[in-house]
């Protein structure tokens, strides 16, 4: 049994599948990455892990309890994380977290342990008596990480939780991870933020369209593209296309002078520029994901700075 | 349980806490207290009707009530039946007001559940609410029943407010089965007001934007208040045609007219036993008469109750009616002789009379609950 076994999982608004038959699951203390463009279902995944909307198709199971048979089990092993959390604006944080607590069946002297515990953790003990209305968007969402953890769960589930937010809240949930992760629990992250992900994860899962086209771990997923994906280097002083390059339909030119391609071309390229010009590499991470995000179609990217294009 | 009954007084206090319960509160004290006012106008109204049509006011109770004579002058000077019901206690203000309370509570009832669901799915904390291992059953029925609560304490903080303020100015002697009656019909537009509270929240569960949900309550408010004015004009628009009292033979008037010139009570008496033949015939076709109307009446009362299925305001008005023992206090001159003194009804008897419309706002309050539990459940956000 995995802390988080998600099959065949499905979200159809009118025709269109948001979230196709997803398939995964996550390992005791191990951090997952959701990653995948807007759009892509991150977040309807994350609400249908957290019982926030009922799945067209498929089954998600937290700790082995089945969402849709025994969702209060299911809920109460969660801590879920998303970005622009909310909170009655009326109530002071310490109200809040109470109220919360109490919801999560917290004993009172358990509740009063945890209050400051998770106060403490995100630096919030001082204004625990100040009304949320008046948080800036960082407090609250350093609030919201308290209210994650409040009840100790098995289960992490973090959606874009460092978007928007200032530095302090940034690594407020970066040590939240590191935190959880030395205590055994299992971590899934959503994001759109490829850095993000890579630092935090142990293995990734990547979107589109709501489909998941690839799962493992990053050095895996680079591994299971070697041969397919290729990556040159040439070493020329301008752009490609001023020495009259024409770029084929399967290339992806990035920076100029950095080609990525889903079939061989070192060749061609070796007799244009010459052998000590061209440099085979391989892709980083991000290349990777770009190359399956655009489904090899064409594709320039270009540092502004550099002005090639 | 007690995670349920601790939902239900943090939805109570957020209702209480919010900025609009104030508003809420001042409309319903400023609704009672314009009773009063109306109450005070109301008596100068009563005393200046006496003070223009028969000269010196004289009080009813001064005469012998219930004697022949006093029958007929009363049926002859063309009383007012209303005037003669009970203006005591805290029955007049809470008669005052009800009507204008009937449409308020709806309307400010739908607005402030409008915002109820919806406020919650804009802000976020919808999520965080349906993320907890807390059923929606649950936690929907918590959020209605605490909003209830939240509206009833309101309303009881605003009608007992306005009755002690109010009290300061405007005697009132208050008797304790008028306290019972008066607390039971609060009960009863708590639950009333209750009603619109699941229509607004319904509203605003189905809608999940604050905004629509505000303009389909303001329309739902309209629809109630534009019900009662179709209601109001049907039942005016043809008022039954209550026979005009007999007039008096010339002997039995010209016998009034010296009787009616004589202050003193025992020589008023002596009278009687003068009396010429045609006056106990006369008083027994007064008697005639005066059943006559009371079974228009009666007809009459049976007939509105039917329209408080089209208008909600009007079925409660009926309830309302009949607890504060103002069933035919409408403004229809009854030119008809007194009935003896009425010993008021019971409790029971009043609830028992007004029973399909308790248990019409019962079965509908318990129907839009049970939708609104199911919408709640199935809400996704």
């Amino acid at each position: 049994m995995f802390p988080i076994e998600v099959e065949d999982l499905t979200k159809v608004y009118g025709t269109r599948a948001v979230v196709d038959r997803v398939t995964f699951s996550v390992p005791q203390g191990h951090v997952f990455g959701l990653l995948g463009p807007n759009g892509s279902g991150k977040t309807t995944i994350i609400k249908l892990l957290t019982g926030l909307i009922r799945p067209s198709g498929g089954r998600v199971r937290v700790m082995g309890n089945d969402l849709a048979r025994h969702p209060l089990q299911a809920k109460a092993a969660l801590g879920h994380v998303y970005s622009g959390m909310a909170f009655y604006s009326h109530l002071s944080a310490l109200e809040n977290l109470t109220f919360f607590g109490r919801l999560y069946r917290l004993k009172r002297s358990v509740l009063r342990q945890r209050l400051v515990e998770t106060l403490e953790f995100v630096g919030l003990w001082d204004e625990r008596k100040k009304r949320v209305g008046a948080y800036s968007q960082g407090m609250r969402q350093r609030l919201g990480i308290a209210r994650a953890i409040l009840h100790d769960p098995r289960v992490l589930l973090l959606d874009e939780a460092t978007s928007g937010i200032d530095v302090q809240g940034v690594n407020a949930i970066r040590e939240l991870v590191y935190h959880l992760r030395t205590l055994d629990k299992t971590i899934l992250i959503a994001s759109h933020q490829l850095g993000e992900i890579e630092l935090l994860s142990d293995s990734i899962g990547l979107l589109k369209a709501g489909r998941l086209i690839s799962v493992g771990t990053p050095e895996g997923i680079k591994a299971s593209l070697r041969g397919i994906l290729r990556k040159y280097v040439v070493r020329v002083p301008r752009p490609l296309d001023d020495f009259g390059v024409a770029v084929a339909n399967h290339w992806f030119v990035k920076d100029s002078n950095i080609v990525i391609a889903g079939e061989d071309i070192g060749s061609a390229l070796v007799e244009r520029f010459g052998a000590q010009a061209v440099q085979t590499v391989d892709a980083t991470l991000e290349e990777v994901f770009l190359w399956m995000l655009g489904d090899a179609q064409p594709h320039r990217e270009t540092t502004p700075s550099r002005g090639s294009r | 349980m007690s995670l349920f009954l601790y939902l239900v007084g943090h939805f109570a206090s957020k209702r209480v806490r919010s900025g609009t319960a104030l508003l809420f509160l001042l409309l319903v004290a400023v609704s009672v207290f314009a009773g009063f006012v109306s109450m005070a106008g109301e008596q100068g109204r009563t005393a200046s009707f006496f003070q223009s049509y028969y000269g010196p006011s004289q009080p009813m109770q001064a005469l012998d009530i219930g004697s022949a004579h006093t029958q007929v002058w009363v049926a002859t000077n063309q009383n007012l039946r209303i005037t003669e019901r009970s203006s005591q206690g805290i029955f007049l203000p809470l008669r005052m007001a009800t009507p204008w309370l009937l449409f308020i509570l709806p309307l400010v009832g739908l607005l402030l559940a409008s915002r109820e669901v919806s406020q919650d799915i804009e802000s976020g904390v919808a999520q965080t609410l349906h993320a907890a291992p807390v059923s929606p059953v649950a936690l929907g029925m918590a959020r209605v029943l605490g909003d209830s609560l939240a509206t009833a304490l309101l309303i009881g903080l605003g009608l007992g407010g306005a009755i002690l303020v109010g009290s300061r100015f405007v005697p009132l002697g208050v008797n304790s089965a008028e306290l019972v009656r008066g607390l039971l019909l609060m009960l009863i537009l708590g639950l009333y007001t209750s009603v619109f509270l699941l229509v607004g929240t319904l509203v605003s569960t189905i809608s999940r934007n604050s905004l629509r949900a505000l303009w389909v309550c303001v329309g739902i408010g309209l629809a109630v208040f534009g019900a009662h004015l179709m209601v109001e004009n049907l039942s005016t628009a043809q008022p039954p045609p209550y026979p005009n009292v007999p007039w008096p033979p010339a002997s039995v008037n010209e016998y009034l007219y010296r009787v009616s010139g004589i202050q003193d009570p025992m020589a008023r008496r002596a009278m009687e036993s003068r009396a010429p033949a045609e006056f106990l015939p006369y008083l027994a076709s007064l008697r005639t008469h005066a059943a006559t109307v009371q079974r228009m009446l009666d007809a009459r009362y049976q007939d509105d109750r039917w329209l408080g299925l089209v208008s909600p305001a009007d079925g409660i008005r009926q309830v309302a009616a009949e607890l504060l023992q103002d069933r035919h206090a409408s403004a229809t001159e009854i030119f008809a002789p007194l009935p003896p003194a009425e010993t008021p009804v019971s409790i029971w008897v009043s609830l028992r009379q007004t029973f399909p419309e308790l248990l019409g706002l019962v079965l509908v309050w318990l129907g839009l609950f049970a939708l609104n539990v199911r919408a709640l459940s199935l809400l996704e956000v």
